[in-house]
């Protein structure tokens, strides 16, 4: 049987996800039960010297879709200090340390760093995401004054911060980053690279507007007045994730940690294919609990017997080569054809407005040839698979 | 009578059951439905949250739609027509469509518009759902109209034909009156004068849709001491049907037989048993309804002709009956039935109750006069439901014979939409 444990960096894993820095990894108990679910690997809570405000999730969850939540809890040093010490008690996984401060207090980084390396955490992920909010006014002057996300999107900073943590630990770095801007996440994915940054862990969470009541214009969301935004995840942001992966690994050597909206085997495949090395996952598990986990490994599993995979190194990337700009892609013609047997005779293809190619004759669906631009609309609209693209020779 | 609907859906369950809809660009849920309700738009609407537009469009079609969504036989129209019924099992259009009405009734969600009265004036004979229909229709499209109603209380058949277990009297009694509306008077109590002399009194169109008052006979000897399905349902709804201990043994095969086998077995019954020449696949009734009969403990005796009512001393002692065939398949009549020698049977029973159909009321001939008619069913065009006489239009029961809640709408519709097109041709004139 295929191994599902992997090697990120020097860092060995059990297995190949990890539980992202969220609800899930604020106390000892809660990791414990990730471990004995099997998961490879917790990154704490988000840990600051002192909490900076409010300190508590509150969120708008559609199960399936998306949570948005616009605050989330956050640990104080010497809470993270002391679960650290429980895990290393209490369990044998790895655990991440997840942290933050202002991009001007290189001695807070430092400290933390010290300190949660000290309490016997694995690898350090210093935090440039989190808070995830709109880092619209921060300035090329101003850019050292803010936390947060807007670390990220600052190579500078960025490599200031990781260059202070190596000074006092030698553990590996993992920075934690997100951005809105591709051509910033490869500037600073290559800046902590050639600054001696083991890992990155990229988030395909974008921050999102909320959804108000319609009758009230107030943001929906329980036990919370007037939120501006939220970070968004969930299968939502699935997509975003790929894409992220696919950039890094176009861009970096070093390994790849994506989270952002996975939740089964299948997503799992798809971003390690598009070149991450591990998936990590919050919501899934806030959702449904770690019984996914035992889903997700055995539907991997059983996809890399299937494939003759012997490792998940063996799949990684391997989607890298149709990963392309859209002036290069090659367009086959075809067109859409439909089962009459399958057929349910719904006309649900009948309802696209873009579409002149389907209509109905002899009370059966027809798809003319010559105007159907193979679009693939209406083979998603099937709710019984009747329509499929047949290829056409080229004249 | 306690009801004995399923329990409504919550908002969770409806928007998850309104998404299942495929939204079919063929939607043959609408072919289905006699009312003519565009069911794929208030089902998505249903999904995307807002029922405002859904009542609207259901309301709009069928102003009963509150108590259709508790007895069209749905499973035998709009829901056996759904796609997904193919693919598992149909949206549950009836469900759906009951959580609408539930909360346009709670939170007063559809606010229907009325235009401006425009002076011209109707009158309706008949208080029934295809009565009110066209009067409510016409109101909206600013006409007066005078309703007749013969009875106390207005409805027809809804208002008291349909036993409470099926649809419950506070639904059906808040649908009838949210109708009410001052464009609309209502003459209760009062026996109309002959649709054709109303024309004459001002009145520039006339609505004829009096229903059958009356029960169809078998004419078997012995029938003086049978009692017939409308006098059961009308006891029943008055709370003074009484059968406990009694061995029913009731005549048909439709959806209004069921419903006294269902009563019957409801107000204490002993036993119920029922007598049809056709075989269950044949009967009338839909599915459910039989099988809701079935359940409550209904004995079937199908392929059974009744012959005759045995009556001894005054009291019913049973029923006797032959087994028959059908000589030309598919035609499901007495006179189609050939007779199984040695099949007579007796079945013992103390209540007869024949309940085969329907007939115009004793009073219709005069009411009817010198309209077209064929043994008390009006002649119509189907279109826009005019009779023989212009001005005059007929529906309902009256002209089909005795038909769903949802036919009589749509009955009610049509003449109403064919009223107001006379009344802007008289106004132009």
């Amino acid at each position: 049987m295929a191994g599902t444990g992997i090697a990120f960096g020097s860092v060995e894993l059990n297995n190949f996800i990890t539980v992202a820095s969220g609800p899930l990894t604020d106390a000892a108990s809660k990791i414990e039960a990730a471990e004995k679910a099997g998961a490879g690997a917790a990154s704490l809570k988000l840990t600051f010297v002192d909490v900076p405000f409010q300190s508590e999730m509150r969120s708008y969850s559609m199960p399936g879709s998306v949570i948005l939540s616009p605050t989330n809890r956050r640990l104080d040093l010497k809470k993270a200090i002391e679960i650290t010490r429980q895990i290393r008690r209490i369990t044998g996984m790895k655990l991440f340390a997840n942290y933050s401060a202002l991009g001007s207090r290189l001695d807070e980084w430092k400290l933390l760093s010290e300190k949660l390396d000290e309490a016997g955490a694995d690898l350090l992920e210093p935090n440039f995401c989190c808070p995830n909010l709109d880092t619209s006014e921060v300035t090329s002057t101003t850019k050292h004054d803010h936390g947060g996300a807007s670390i990220g999107e600052n190579p500078e900073v960025c490599a200031e911060i990781v260059r202070a943590i190596r000074e006092v630990s030698g553990l590996p770095i993992v920075p934690k980053i997100i951005t809105a801007d591709r051509r910033t996440l490869i500037e600073v994915a290559r800046t902590v690279e050639d600054c001696g940054a083991a890992g990155i862990h990229v988030v395909g969470t974008p921050t999102s507007g909320l959804p108000p009541v319609a009758e009230n214009g107030r943001p929906e969301i329980p036990l919370l007045d007037g939120a501006p935004q939220g970070s968004t995840n969930g299968p939502l942001c699935k997509y975003t994730s790929y894409l992220y992966a696919a950039i890094l690994a176009r861009s970096i050597s070093i390994p790849i940690m994506i989270s952002g909206g996975l939740e089964s085997w299948k997503d799992c495949v798809d971003v390690i294919s598009w070149g991450a090395t591990a998936p990590s996952i919050c919501s899934a598990f806030m959702w449904y609990g770690y019984e996914i986990l035992d889903s997700i490994n055995e539907g991997i599993q059983d996809f890399m017997d299937r494939n003759g995979f012997a490792s998940i190194a063996d799949f990684r990337g391997r989607s890298l080569r149709y990963f392309t700009t859209p002036d290069r892609v090659r367009l086959r013609r075809g067109v859409a054809v439909v089962d009459d047997e399958a057929c349910i005779n719904c006309g649900r293809c009948l309802r696209p407005a873009h579409c002149e190619a389907v209509s109905r004759a002899d009370d059966r669906v027809a798809i003319d040839a010559e105007l159907c631009i193979g679009c693939g609309v209406c083979g998603s609209l099937c709710p019984v698979g009747a329509i499929s693209y047949r290829e056409e020779e080229e004249h | 009578m306690q009801s004995e609907a399923l329990r409504l859906y919550s908002e969770a369950e409806a928007r998850r059951e309104a998404s299942r809809c495929l939204g079919c660009g063929d939607p043959t849920c609408m072919d289905g439905c006699p009312a003519k309700v565009d069911i794929r738009e208030f089902i998505h609407e249903i999904a995307t949250g807002n029922l405002t537009r859904s009542a609207r469009l259901l309301m709009e079609k069928n102003p009963f739609y509150w108590s259709c969504a508790y007895i069209c036989p749905v499973e035998k129209q709009c829901e056996i027509k759904c796609h997904y019924a193919e693919i598992n099992y149909p949206v549950t259009i009836a469900r759906l469509q009951q959580y609408v009405a539930n909360r346009d009734w709670e939170e007063g969600i559809f606010r229907p518009s009325f235009a401006e009265p425009t002076g011209a004036k109707a009158a309706i004979i008949g208080g029934g759902p295809a009565g009110m229909t066209c009067a409510w229709q016409l109101a909206r499209r600013g006409i007066q109209s005078v309703l007749y109603e013969r009875r106390k209380e207005l409805g027809g058949m809804l208002g008291w034909a349909i036993p409470g277990y099926r649809l419950p009297d506070e639904i059906r009694n808040r649908e009838i009156d949210r109708l009410r509306c001052p464009m609309i008077e209502v003459r209760q109590g009062e026996a109309a004068p002959p649709a054709v002399s109303l024309l004459e009194r001002g009145f520039d169109a006339v609505f004829v849709a009096p229903g059958l008052q009356a029960s169809a006979r078998v004419n078997l000897p012995g029938e003086e001491f049978a009692l017939f399905a409308l006098d059961v349902m009308d006891m029943a709804h008055r709370g003074i049907l009484d059968m406990q201990g009694k061995r029913v043994l009731v005549v048909g095969g439709g959806s209004v037989a069921m419903d006294v086998c269902g009563t019957a077995l409801r107000a204490g019954a002993e036993k119920v048993e029922l007598i049809c020449p056709e075989a269950p696949r044949e009967m009338p009734a839909a599915r459910r309804e039989l099988d809701d009969a079935w359940e409550k403990g209904t004995i079937f005796h199908t392929r059974l002709l009744p012959i005759e009512i045995v009556v001894e001393d005054g009291r019913v002692e049973g029923l006797r009956a032959v087994g028959i065939e059908w000589i030309e398949e598919g035609r499901f009549v007495p006179s189609n039935a050939r007779v199984l020698p040695g099949t007579e049977r007796f079945l013992p029973g103390t209540v007869v109750v024949e309940a085969i159909g329907q007939r115009p009321g004793d009073d219709c001939g005069e009411l009817l006069t010198g309209l077209e008619h064929n043994g008390g069913l009006v002649a119509v065009d189907q279109e826009t439901m005019s009779t023989s006489v212009p001005g005059v239009f007929a529906g309902g029961d009256v002209v089909n014979g005795g038909s769903t809640v949802a036919a009589a709408v749509d009955h009610g519709n049509r003449a109403a939409e064919a009223i107001a097109a006379r009344a802007k041709r008289l106004a132009i004139m």
